[in-house]
């Protein structure tokens, strides 16, 4: 048998037909993961659009600084983690810092914010805005379309529950971690769950509600069991006081010879009516909290 | 030690003479003759100025209406009554619940006392024993054994002396037997979880006695004038709020009513809530008082007068005086008395008055216990004490049922 050697003009020819071959697979692997959801596309609904991914980046920028508090470093790590939400929610998630607002209401000022540098994303403009105006010390929390569903009134009044405290401090940027942290656990959850967070699904919610139903339990049982010991007690007690002498009042012998009753004022008192987070839901209107001063 | 009373003898056979509270007459307890108590007075009326003549020559040392056998009323000295904590507390009770009221219509009492004569030694075979441990006096007639102090169980009394007791002017007579007593005290205890098992068996029922209790009752007339504080209220919603409208009115009323024998007990020694419990009596069996009503019973003499029991009169008739004046504010959703009644109260008449009281005093594991029967109506009252390991148990108990059902409802629920 003859050995085979191989000469340099036939390394160079097999060199490039394995070139040619490499090149070929990675021209075809697109084509050949392109090609089956264009098939499935037409086997599964003949009449059904592929919705169009939206580019997060298209809707920037997540965070305005109008005031000038964030540094460039905390602005530009708000700004990546908001628009990571939002490209995974499909949904703007806003942080806007402003100067005064005058005396207008704060909610008032941030839908029309929210309308008028067209905030949200896609066609709808889903999205949620915290705006804080410095000067003036309010702040408020807007949705709007599927925002209300990411982002329930619900969420959002236990996420400024805890934001709330840092602005009274004049601790803005912690403030503005605060509601973007907030708002990655809310968007997170939404993911996981297909649905927003509500008292109902809440597992926070539910351990404090399981812990008011066993202090509740609690009172009850001290008041039952003082209430069964009171009355077996108040058997054994058959002697009181006589207050009044009625039975011994001759009969009709009551005489009203004066009596005079005098108008003393009219008073008005209001208590607002707590809001349902059952409003929240898909559709248009804003949805959001009254905001507050801090 | 007992010591006997002097008797009420049967006119027919001389055997001793008792107040039958079922037949409401006096009868013997030999013969089982009966008497009205008209007929016994007129009897021993009779026998008394007899007795009374033949003392006139008789040499001193012999004291008219005593019976041989019994130790003549000498002149004693009163116990003194070293006031025991509950006395005390009962006096300071007394002045300070009191301090504000003051008693009008001192004409009404002043006359009333004019008109009064005191009762004496022999009338109608009346004495006077008095407990040796907490100086309750007693009025004694007829064929009583005194052989315990209905208030404190003591089993020794002495002889005392009338002093200036009033006669009464009227008493209701007894309606009901000891036996109907002694079964009414056994109901009492009946159906009480927490009373100690040992105290109904070591109860001394038995020593159940029958005591007429005095009483002072009092005609008034009670005038004065009482402010409220009135409101109404309208509530209505909008989307964004809950409304209140509240409405207040300042309501003045003014007013008088007139009363007929609001009671008092002249009894230092007799718990006032315990007589103000077994209320009411039926006024229409008042007598005209006769000694012939008291054989078989003892009958306390009283020991606060008329003044320092008027007050207590006085503030149950204001008191009734503010509720009628309240009855009369109508038409709001809330009406609250905004002071006192500020008023007065006139007496017209006064009267001294026996009512019957079965009573039974007992002590058991340091404690003092007294329960009284209204002795016409039949109405029991006394505290009983408390099985308080029983009631701790009893509480337990039920805490933890109830808790382990509440935990149980909470997870089905949350």
């Amino acid at each position: 048998m003859s050995k085979v050697s191989f000469k340099p003009r036939a390394l160079k020819a097999s060199a490039l037909a394995a070139a040619s071959l490499l090149l070929a697979f990675m021209m075809a692997v697109p084509v050949a993961f392109a090609a089956p959801e264009a098939a499935f596309a037409d086997e599964a609904d003949p009449t059904a659009q592929a919705d169009p991914v939206l580019n997060a980046g298209d809707y920037a920028p997540f965070v305005i600084d109008e005031v000038g508090l964030l540094k460039e470093g905390y602005y530009q790590d708000f700004e990546a983690r908001c628009e990571t939400m939002s490209q995974n929610t499909g949904v703007g998630v806003y942080l806007a810092l402003v100067d005064s607002i005058g005396d207008e209401e704060v909610r008032d000022y941030a839908i029309d914010y929210y309308q008028s540098n067209d905030l949200g994303m896609g066609d709808q403009r889903d999205g949620i805005l915290f705006l804080i105006s410095v000067n003036s010390r309010k702040y408020v929390t807007v949705t709007y379309g599927a925002g209300r569903d990411v982002f329930t009134d619900y969420r959002i009044d236990q996420m400024e529950e805890e934001i709330v405290g840092d602005l009274r401090d004049d601790r803005f940027v912690k403030g503005c971690d605060d509601y973007v942290t907030l708002a990655e656990e809310t968007a997170d959850y939404y993911l996981a769950n297909g649905e927003g967070m509500s008292r109902d699904n809440d597992p926070v919610a539910q351990k404090q509600d399981r812990g008011i139903g066993f202090a509740i339990s609690a009172v009850a049982a001290v008041a039952i069991a003082g209430g069964v010991c009171f009355g077996l007690r108040k058997q054994l007690k058959t002697v009181e006081v006589a207050c009044s002498a009625s039975n011994y009042e001759l009969p009709e012998a009551f005489d009203l010879t004066d009596s005079n009753d005098k108008f003393e004022g009219v008073f008005i008192s209001k208590t607002p009516k707590p809001k349902s987070d059952s409003d929240s839901g898909g559709g248009g209107g804003f949805g959001g909290s009254s905001g507050g001063s801090f | 030690m007992a010591r006997e009373s002097l008797t009420y003898q049967c006119p027919a056979c001389g055997g001793p003479l008792h107040f039958d509270a079922q037949t409401g007459v006096p009868t013997c307890d030999y013969c089982d003759s009966t008497f009205t108590v008209e007929q016994v007075e007129a009897y021993y009326a009779e026998k008394q100025a007899k007795a009374d003549a033949a003392a006139m020559g008789d040499s001193a040392g012999k004291q008219p209406g005593v019976s041989a056998g019994v130790h003549a009323a000498s002149p004693v000295p009163q116990p003194v009554m070293v006031a025991d904590g509950r006395e005390r507390a009962r006096e300071a009770q007394h002045a300070g619940a009191y301090a504000q009221t003051q008693v009008t219509g001192d004409d009404a009492i002043a006359a009333y006392l004019q008109s009064k004569k005191p009762l004496e030694e022999g009338d109608a075979n009346a004495a006077c024993v008095v407990c040796s441990s907490c100086g309750a006096a007693l009025i004694v007639s007829g064929s009583t054994a005194v052989s315990q102090c209905p208030y404190c169980g003591n089993n020794t009394v002495v002889p005392g002396t009338l002093g200036n007791t009033l006669e009464p002017d009227l008493v209701i007579p007894f309606e009901t037997t000891k036996e109907q007593a002694v079964e009414a005290l056994k109901e009492h205890y009946k159906g009480k979880f927490l009373l100690p098992k040992a105290f109904k068996e070591e109860n001394h029922i038995e020593e159940i006695q029958g005591v007429y209790v005095p009483f002072w009752l009092f005609d008034a007339k009670a005038e004065g004038s009482q402010t409220f504080r009135c409101e109404n209220h309208r509530y209505w919603s909008d989307s964004d709020y809950d409304y209140v409208e509240t409405t207040k009115y300042s309501c003045y009323r003014r007013g008088s009513t007139r009363f007929a024998r609001i009671p008092a007990d002249g009894s230092k020694r007799m718990p006032d809530d315990m007589m103000d419990s077994i209320e009411p009596f039926d006024f229409s069996k008042l007598k005209p008082f006769s000694m012939g009503y008291l054989p078989g019973f003892l009958a306390e003499r009283y020991d606060a007068d008329v003044k320092y029991c008027a007050p207590r009169a006085q503030l149950r008739a204001l008191n009734t005086l503010g509720s009628r004046l309240e009855s009369t504010v109508t038409g709001y959703d809330t009406v609250l008395p905004d002071n006192r009644v500020d008023g007065d109260v006139s007496y017209t008449n006064v009267s001294y008055a026996l009512f019957p009281v079965w009573m039974l005093h007992t002590k058991w594991n340091g404690g003092d216990y007294l329960f009284a029967m209204n002795g016409q109506t039949g109405r029991m009252v006394g505290d009983l004490p408390c099985d308080n390991k029983k009631m701790a148990l009893t509480g337990l108990l039920t805490f933890l049922g109830t808790a382990v059902l509440g935990v149980l409802l909470t997870f089905l629920i949350v």
